[in-house]
This record gives C-alpha cells, sequence and structure tokens, in this order.
C-alpha cells in the first residue's frame, strides 16, 4: 500500500525531531571535522580553508589501533553475551512454569535498573589488583594488574552492562518460534538439544542478528566501562574522543574521531546483515 | 508380541491443571491397523490425552503402553510416534525433502534409504515433484500431505493426528477426509485421530472415543454409538435427536418397555440396559430420521408408537425435508423425511407422528443444553 500525502504529514513530527537533534548536531561535527586545529586554542580555526589533516593524522597505526581493539573487544563481548544470553532466554519463553519465567525477567530488569557505575566498582572491588577475588586473574595465567586481565575485567563489565538486553530480546525471537516444532522434531526422535539446535537456532538466526547488533553497538559506543574497569590500559575510541574534546580541546580530532566511528558502524551493520541474509535466506526469509 | 496384543494401552490416566481435572480416569487401546477418533467438545481433554500418549505431559495417575512396553516415563523421541499437528508444524528452514527425512535422520537411515522411503511417501500422500518446495511455497492442503508424509515417513508404531483438518476450508476437509482415510489405510498404521467434528470422526474412524469434561462416555464403533448411546450426552453430541423425559415403567410382553414421559405420554420404548448397576434411564432418545410424518388416519403396517402432532414449520433442504412438529402436550420434535415429492402438508395442519418401539432408546444421564 502506498502511503497517501496526508500519511506523509506523520512524518514530520519524527522528521524534525530527527532533523533538530541528530542531523544538524552532525553536520557541524562533521564539518568541525575538517577544520584546522592550532594547539593551545579552542576549537577549530572557522576562518582558515577546510583541511582532511585530521583524518589523516587517524591513519597512524597508534589511532587506528584504537579502532581495532574497540571493535574486536566489542564484537568477542557480543558474541559471548548470545552465548550466555540465548540459554536464559530459551529458559524463559519455553519454561511452562510461571514462576521460572517471572524469576528470570525479574532478574534481568534489575540488572538493567543498577546502576552501571556502581556494578563496575563492584567488579573492580571484587576481581582488582586489591580485591578479595584477585586471584581468579591465575586461572587466566596472569596477575590482577597485568594488562591482559584489564581487558577481560573490560569485557566482564561490558557483559554485565548488554547481557540484560540481548537476553530480553532473545525471549521475543524464541517466544515467536512455534513451539510444536520443537514438539515436531522431538516426536521425530530428536532429544531437546538437537531440536533446539536443528530448528530453533537457524529460525532464531534474525533475532540473533538483531540481538548482536544491539549489544555490538552498545559495546563500541561504550565510554564508562573501559574508563573504571581498563586502568588506562584498555582504552575504547570514546575514550580517546573525550580526551580529544575536553583534554586538549581538539575538537576538530575528536570531531574527525566521531565521523569515522559512525562510518565504520553503519559498514559493519550493513555489511554483517548482507552476510547473514545471504548465508541463511530461509530464516531470514519467514517471519 | 502378539496380533490381539493393542499397540497403545491407555490405563486410568489423570491430569490436573491447578483445579480443573482435565482427565479423569481415561483407559483405552488402539488395536493393530485400527483407526480411533477421540471425539469431544472444546475442552474434554483431547489435546491433553494426545500429549500424554506423545510424551509431552506426564499423567499424574495412570499407564500408558505402546507396543506392550510402559512408555509412561519415555521421552516423546523415544517412544517411536508419528504426530501431525493442527497447524502442521513443518520446518520452515527446511524443503519438503528435508522435512520428510528428519525423522529418519533421527533414527540413522542411510542416505539411500531415506531417500527411497521418502520418494514412497510422497507417492502415497500423492505428491511427487515439489520436493524442492519449502512449506510457505505449499497450499494448506499440501502442507497437510507433508506433515502425514513426515509422520508416517520412519514407519511409527502409532499416529496421532490432532485436529488434522481443520485448518482447511469446508470443502477441501470433505475430500481430504477420505483420502487421508485411505492413505492411512495403505500405509497400515494404527491411527488416534483428535476431533471435535462428529461428521469427521464417524466417516473416518473403526472406533471412537468420545469424551466430555475429562471422562469417557461411550467407546464403540460410530454405528452403535448413533444407534444406541448410553446416555444423553452421546445421543444428542453425535447428530440431532428428540428427547423425551421420564421413566421407564415397566417391560412389555413383546420385549419392549413401557415409558411415561413427564407430560404423561406412554410411549413404548427399546428395553433399557438389562445389567445390574447400570444406571436408570432419564429419558427417551429419538433420531429424527427415524419419525415418520403421515397424514393423520393412514393406516400403518407394522408396530408404531403414533402421536398426533401439529406442523409448526417445514423446511426444505432439497433431497430431505425437515419438520418442526409440535404434540398437543407443547413438547416440540423435529423430523426428518426423505422429499420424495409427495404433497406436504403445510404449517398448521395436524399429522400422525409414527415411530417403531426399537427406535426409542431410553438413556440415563441429563441432556447438556
Ligand atoms: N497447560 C494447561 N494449563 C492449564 N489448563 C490446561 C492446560 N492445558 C489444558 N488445560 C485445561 O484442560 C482441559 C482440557 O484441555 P484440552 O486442551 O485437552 O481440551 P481439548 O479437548 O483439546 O479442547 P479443544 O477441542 O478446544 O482443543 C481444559 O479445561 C483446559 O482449559
Ligand atoms: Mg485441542
Amino acid at each position: 500500500m502506498r502511503p497517501t500525502p496526508a500519511a506523509w504529514l506523520l512524518l514530520v513530527p519524527g522528521g524534525l525531531l530527527l532533523g533538530g537533534l541528530m542531523v544538524a548536531p552532525l553536520g557541524l561535527l562533521a564539518l568541525e571535522s575538517l577544520r584546522e586545529f592550532v594547539g593551545g586554542r579552542v576549537g577549530g580555526q572557522a576562518d582558515r580553508p577546510l583541511t582532511l589533516a585530521n583524518y589523516a593524522e587517524l591513519l597512524n597505526p597508534a589511532y587506528a589501533l584504537y579502532f581495532w581493539e574497540t571493535f574486536r573487544i566489542g564484537a568477542l563481548v557480543s558474541l559471548l553475551a548470545l552465548i550466555f544470553a540465548f540459554p536464559i532466554a530459551y529458559v524463559a519463553a519455553r519454561t511452562p512454569r510461571r514462576g521460572l519465567r517471572k524469576g528470570i525477567l525479574g532478574l534481568l530488569i534489575a540488572m538493567l535498573f543498577l546502576s552501571v557505575v556502581a556494578r563496575l566498582y563492584a567488579i573492580l572491588m571484587a576481581y582488582g589488583p586489591t580485591g578479595p577475588l584477585k586471584g581468579i586473574a591465575q586461572l587466566f595465567g596472569t596477575s590482577a594488574s597485568s594488562a591482559a586481565f584489564a581487558e577481560v575485567q573490560v569485557m566482564v563489565g561490558l557483559l554485565h552492562f548488554v547481557l540484560p538486553i540481548v537476553a530480553l530480546t532473545l525471549i521475543g525471537t524464541v517466544q515467536n518460534i512455534n513451539p510444536r516444532l520443537e514438539e515436531a522434531a522431538m516426536a521425530l526422535g530428536a532429544p531437546r538439544w538437537r531440536a533446539v539446535t536443528g530448528v530453533v537456532l537457524p529460525l532464531a538466526v534474525p533475532g540473533l542478528l538483531s540481538a548482536f547488533l544491539i549489544a555490538f553497538a552498545m559495546c563500541i559506543s561504550n565510554f564508562v566501562v573501559p574508563l573504571i574497569l581498563g586502568r588506562g590500559v584498555v582504552l575504547f575510541v570514546s575514550n580517546l574522543m573525550y580526551i580529544r574534546f575536553s583534554e586538549i580541546a581538539n575538537f576538530p580530532s575528536g570531531a574527525a574521531i566521531g565521523i569515522i566511528m559512525l562510518v565504520l558502524s553503519f559498514g559493519i551493520v550493513f555489511g554483517l546483515t548482507a552476510v547473514i541474509r545471504r548465508l541463511w535466506p530461509a530464516a531470514g526469509g519467514v517471519r | 508380541m502378539t496380533a490381539s496384543q493393542p499397540v497403545v494401552d491407555i490405563q486410568n490416566i489423570s491430569k490436573r491443571y491447578g483445579r480443573t481435572a482435565a482427565l479423569d480416569r481415561v483407559s483405552f487401546e488402539l488395536k493393530r491397523g485400527e483407526c480411533v477418533a477421540l471425539l469431544g467438545p472444546s475442552g474434554c481433554g483431547k489435546t491433553t490425552t494426545l500429549r500424554i500418549l506423545a510424551g509431552f505431559e506426564r499423567p499424574d495417575a495412570g499407564v500408558v503402553a505402546i507396543d506392550g512396553r510402559d512408555m509412561s516415563n519415555a521421552r516423546p523421541y523415544e517412544r517411536n510416534i508419528g504426530l501431525v499437528f493442527q497447524d502442521y508444524a513443518l520446518f520452515p528452514h527446511m524443503t519438503v525433502a528435508e522435512n520428510v527425512e528428519y525423522g529418519m535422520k533421527r533414527r540413522g537411515v542411510p542416505k539411500a534409504e531415506r531417500e527411497r522411503r521418502r520418494r514412497e511417501v510422497l507417492r502415497l500422500v500423492r505428491l511427487d515433484g515439489l520436493d524442492e518446495r519449502r512449506p510457505s511455497q505449499l497450499s494448506g492442503g499440501q502442507q497437510q500431505r507433508v506433515a502425514m508424509a513426515r509422520a508416517l515417513a520412519p514407519n511409527p508404531s502409532v499416529m496421532l493426528l490432532d485436529e488434522p483438518l481443520s485448518n482447511l476450508d469446508a470443502r477441501l476437509r470433505h475430500d481430504l477426509r477420505h483420502e487421508l482415510r485411505e492413505i492411512l489405510s495403505a500405509a497400515g498404521t494404527t491411527t488416534l485421530i483428535v476431533t471435535h467434528d462428529q461428521e469427521e470422526a464417524i466417516a473416518m474412524a473403526d472406533r471412537i472415543v468420545l469424551m466430555n469434561h475429562g471422562r469417557i462416555q461411550q467407546i464403540g464403533p460410530p454405528r452403535s454409538l448413533y444407534e444406541r448411546p448410553e446416555n444423553a450426552f452421546v445421543a444428542s453430541f453425535l447428530g440431532r435427536c428428540n428427547w423425551f423425559d421420564g421413566v421407564v415403567e415397566s417391560a412389555l410382553p413383546d420385549g419392549s418397555a413401557l415409558f411415561r414421559t413427564t407430560e404423561g405420554l406412554a410411549l413404548r420404548v427399546r428395553l433399557p440396559d438389562p445389567r445390574v448397576g447400570a444406571p436408570a434411564p432419564s429419558g427417551v432418545a429419538v433420531r429424527p430420521e427415524r419419525l415418520h410424518v403421515v397424514e393423520a388416519g393412514t393406516e400403518l403396517d407394522g408396530d408404531f408408537n403414533r402421536l398426533p402432532a401439529t406442523v409448526t414449520r417445514l423446511h426444505y433442504l432439497g433431497a430431505d425435508l425437515r419438520f418442526d412438529l409440535t404434540l398437543p402436550e407443547g413438547r416440540r420434535l423435529e423430523a426428518v423425511v426423505k422429499a420424495d415429492g409427495r404433497p406436504l402438508p403445510a404449517p398448521g395442519d395436524t399429522v400422525a407422528v409414527a415411530v417403531a418401539p426399537a427406535d426409542c432408546v431410553p438413556v440415563a444421564g441429563d441432556l447438556p443444553q
């Protein structure tokens, strides 16, 4: 059905909001990223010709590394989140016991409400170099104050942050899959695990993909987790941006980082979606 | 395993959900090659019975045996059953061929044998050449056949069908009824069909298990349920019936019994169940097609109860005529007669209604409203 001209009017409030709050500031950001920066002065030089120098600077491996680390840790955490959250979501969606379902939902929502900062300091106090559980680091073959363990801690912190949202998203995904399909598979001789891996998982691919992308977006834009748990060893692009903007007032460089991040994220979202749709055409096509 | 041993033997299963007793001491068996319909109104426990048989629910009490082995605690995948769901539950991400081979794959049947059997069952359900389609590319009727083929392929001990035709339109449902029956006979499987459609049950089943409120009301071939209902529920659920409430007064020398309706009308009826402990009849059920409508004063050959009645309405149904009649005592009756071209009485005319004592069946229990 084609929207009528009147229907387009409905887009006006949302459009204004999006234009005013997103497009205009982003446009200004893009403009700022093309300005020249002179050390010691706040922001870019509006009266000088535009330049790509701020972008060229980011090709330096020292900077590229920030991007790589951010995306690598973000992808890993998002994948871990799917692995941990799927069983939780499956049980919550399929259990005949209402108490269990409510308990899981309550726990996930409580996790969402708990302040991230409080959770992160809790992790730091428990597993950090001075915490009572610092011995855990030895299981990873390292010490609690090492750089490698800082990374593990950042991952745990991010996992805490995204797990409830991924699990809640996946509950909806599983609920949308007809439970008769698993029963049909079981009646045909498949144990429950086979029914889940052979029938539920392939049909859940679109939902898993969205959950992954949500988690990924939340991870790579994260600021507070590396700030608190990274102990200066693990820094994300957001932290780099913050330093640019607030500590040395290099607005053009910060803006360039922001724009690159935006472009890379879009690229990953669309690229990944296209790949998954190609690999699972059937799963992507249903619903 | 002897030939006479039932394939499925359900003994005294009960199941409660909170305060509702979904099943109350249900027992029945399926003999080899037999097609049994589990029939009853909505909420009577049909699906629950099927799910207990399939192993998706545990009964609170009672035993389920399949092929002589106690399966009460076996998991669904250990039971060797073929299940067809109301919505078919075909795997949407697999082709028809993959759907049909799924069960054999799980049982470790080698590839060549799987493909041979797949072609065989798809031919049996008359669905050749669609192997590479996905379920979403099939019509409802075709999906139904794939669901049958998928369940039949691994040679299950028993086929369980839950309302297999209820998702199809009336015409197709009617056609598929017989075809489904033929497929099942050709495959030689033992089958339990759950349905709330009495016509479907009568057309397809060798025997009917009729349930109400979690209890079995009567088990028997369709004809015996229809002609010799054991209680008022059976009489009224299967087909239409006229109902006279009253009491059986005495046995008569000619082998019938004397029945007195609550308004005092005397009827000669079939002898009630003579078994000791059989509940006393509370009424008499008469099928509309067993009533004869004749002109007042006509002589009749044979042994009939004869009641004067007034025609209130006449429905012309093509092959049949349906009369709505009122007795002088105010009781309403319904009669169905063949439309054979005779002149028809008009509403308001007085006629005679004749019914043979053998067609007046005394039954116990209350007539459900
Ligand atoms: N999971 C459940 N929880 C609570 N009550 C249930 C559950 N399943 C069934 N019941 C109840 O048990 C009774 C029997 O249900 P069942 O589904 O077996 O009926 P049915 O004969 O299949 O009905 P229909 O023809 O409507 O499918 C009903 O009263 C129903 O409400
Ligand atoms: Mg049902």
